[in-house]
């Protein structure tokens, strides 16, 4: 009798068991977010930090570093975006399941961020903010971007420097350091294995092509893929390629 | 509220409906055929039709990178519409085989941005649209499996969707993104007959899909970007059915399922809930 209710309660369990625990959505869908988190609204962000964190006790000044980005973004590519992005915080990299402390995503589709956000605030704090909130401005308001050179590139080659020196005098110098290794843009625009200095670099060169003929043109090869934009960029810039590519180097190199 | 009210009118609705195809009171007629009720469980008529309207819910969280194996990096946030669906479907079956039909469609609007501690309204255009058809065949194995009147099947599945989602973004950026899908999954499923006038039915299933995503941005109006990948499904549903009279009864069913996609530089995960009421015929 008591083998049989056993076996009845195990048949009954099996069932849910194994669709709580088993199943493609449960190994590859995304996981949960907890509620643990306290909001700090400002003009284009909603900032979301741990209660009592490093996060919380600079989140007035973290507002005013995105606040002044966000402005700058809009500025430099002369477009206009009206939505307010929610910033999650995390205290450290396992809280947020990224790779490190300096880590994060960006999601235009929902207008959000996720980074971690650990001591010290410093410039590559700022500047990891800054790139993720691009990644949301550029795409919402000038649509998927074609290539990683443009995606990464773009989102860290508008930074603003009122707070912190991460602006294009950086990336030049940094450009100028690289010298002979630096890849070339070719490399960049073909894509493939992509690294942090691939993402300096791909800044650097569409700085400079801002700064030498504004953003109109880089609006218009925002979208293109690889194969398109060498083509474009003649007819856009008048120079070739490598011409561009030569001139930017020289003038890194001053 | 105005869903809610529109939602238990329909249910009542086809209840009368329902009632009006079966005759006379259910009390005054045998449920189900005689042997069902001297044997183990009632068999089902061979052919079945269903229509069935109900509520639903949609959200999409967009994903930047993932690695296989474990949780997909997905927004903390998730755009999250509601609306309504109407499904048609048709059974073929014997005691031991089904094989089934099943068109929907599905409406949603009323958008929001869900926070993990709030919800912000979108922009009134916000919504989008889902037609799905799939087939099944499933087989019962195991028929009185421990439990007298439960049944538990296996099966496989083919589907193809095409959903579409608009979204707006300040000041008047308009995002269309059109997503087409051809999916095939496996089916484990258990239904259970205990009771004269009631059956329960759960079916779990799982399975991949190929997806082509397009996407068109209002800042880019001349360009659509489209992308193949591959994606995932897991849906559960349960559904029970009361039995009117031998061809005729209403049933309530709840779905629920997570999808997820993976597309150069447009990952996204997403899962949908639907609440449904409808009316079966059977001969």
């Amino acid at each position: 009798m008591a083998g049989r209710l056993l076996r009845r309660v195990a048949l009954a369990c099996l069932g849910p068991a194994l669709m709580l625990g088993l199943g493609c959505n449960n190994i590859l869908g995304p996981s949960k977010v907890d509620a643990n988190w306290r909001s700090y609204p400002g003009l284009h962000f909603m900032l979301y930090v741990r209660p009592g964190s490093f996060a919380e006790t600079n989140q007035a000044l973290l507002a005013a570093v995105l606040d002044d980005q966000f402005a700058t973004t809009l500025a430099r590519l002369e477009i206009a975006y009206g939505g307010r992005i929610s910033v999650f915080l995390y205290d450290s990299a396992a809280d947020a399941s990224l790779d490190s402390d300096r880590s994060g995503m960006g999601y235009p589709d929902t207008e959000a961020i996720r980074a971690t956000c650990a001591p010290p605030l410093d410039e590559s704090l700022v500047r990891l903010l800054a790139h993720e909130s691009n990644h949301v401005i550029q795409r919402n308001a000038m649509g998927l971007p074609g290539t990683s050179f443009m995606s990464e590139g773009l989102a860290s080659a508008v930074m603003s420097a009122r707070f912190y020196p991460i602006g294009n005098d950086r990336l030049w110098a940094w450009t100028a350091s690289r010298g002979a290794a630096l890849p070339a843009v070719s490399t960049l625009i073909a894509g493939g294995a992509w690294d942090g200095d691939d993402t300096t670099a791909s800044a650097s060169f569409l700085a400079y092509l801002l700064d030498r003929a504004g953003p109109a043109p880089i609006r218009q090869m925002y979208q293109l893929r690889s194969e398109d934009l060498p083509a474009r960029m003649r007819t856009l810039y008048g120079r070739s390629l490598e011409d561009l590519e030569r001139d930017w180097r020289a003038f890194c190199g001053k | 509220m105005d869903r809610l009210r529109a939602f238990v009118s329909i249910a009542i609705l086809l209840a009368g409906a329902s009632a009006a195809v079966a005759g006379p009171p259910a009390g005054t007629m045998p449920a189900f055929p005689q042997e069902a009720i001297e044997g183990s469980a009632p068999s089902s008529p061979a052919v079945t039709w269903r229509v069935a309207v109900g509520l639903g819910t949609l959200w999409i969280r967009d994903v930047a990178s993932s690695r296989f194996g474990q949780h997909v990096d997905a927004s903390p946030v998730s755009w999250e519409g509601h609306g309504a669906a109407v499904a048609v479907s048709f059974d073929h079956a014997t005691p031991r085989r089904l094989h089934r039909l099943e068109v929907m469609f599905e409406r949603t609007g009323d958008a929001v941005l869900r926070t993990p501690i709030a919800e912000v309204p979108r922009n009134a255009g916000d919504g989008g649209f889902r037609l799905s058809g799939r087939y099944e065949y499933r087989r019962y194995l195991f028929e009185d499996l421990g439990v007298k009147g439960l049944d538990i099947g296996f099966g496989a599945q083919g589907g193809a969707e095409f959903a579409s989602i608009t979204q707006h973004f300040d000041p008047s950026f308009e995002q269309r993104l059109r997503e087409t899908t051809l999916a095939g999954a496996v089916v484990a499923a258990a239904r259970f007959r205990r009771w004269r006038r009631v059956q329960v039915e759960v079916s779990w299933v799982n399975g991949g899909a190929v997806v082509r995503v397009s996407r068109r941005h209002s800042a880019a109006a001349a360009t659509t970007v489209g992308h193949w990948g591959v994606g995932w499904l897991t849906d559960v549903a349960v559904r029970a059915d009361v039995r009117l009279s031998p061809a005729a009864a209403i049933f309530a069913s709840y779905f629920q399922t997570g999808r997820g996609r993976f597309v150069t530089r447009d990952a996204a995960a997403s899962g949908r809930r639907l609440w449904m009421v409808g009316v079966s015929y059977g001969r």
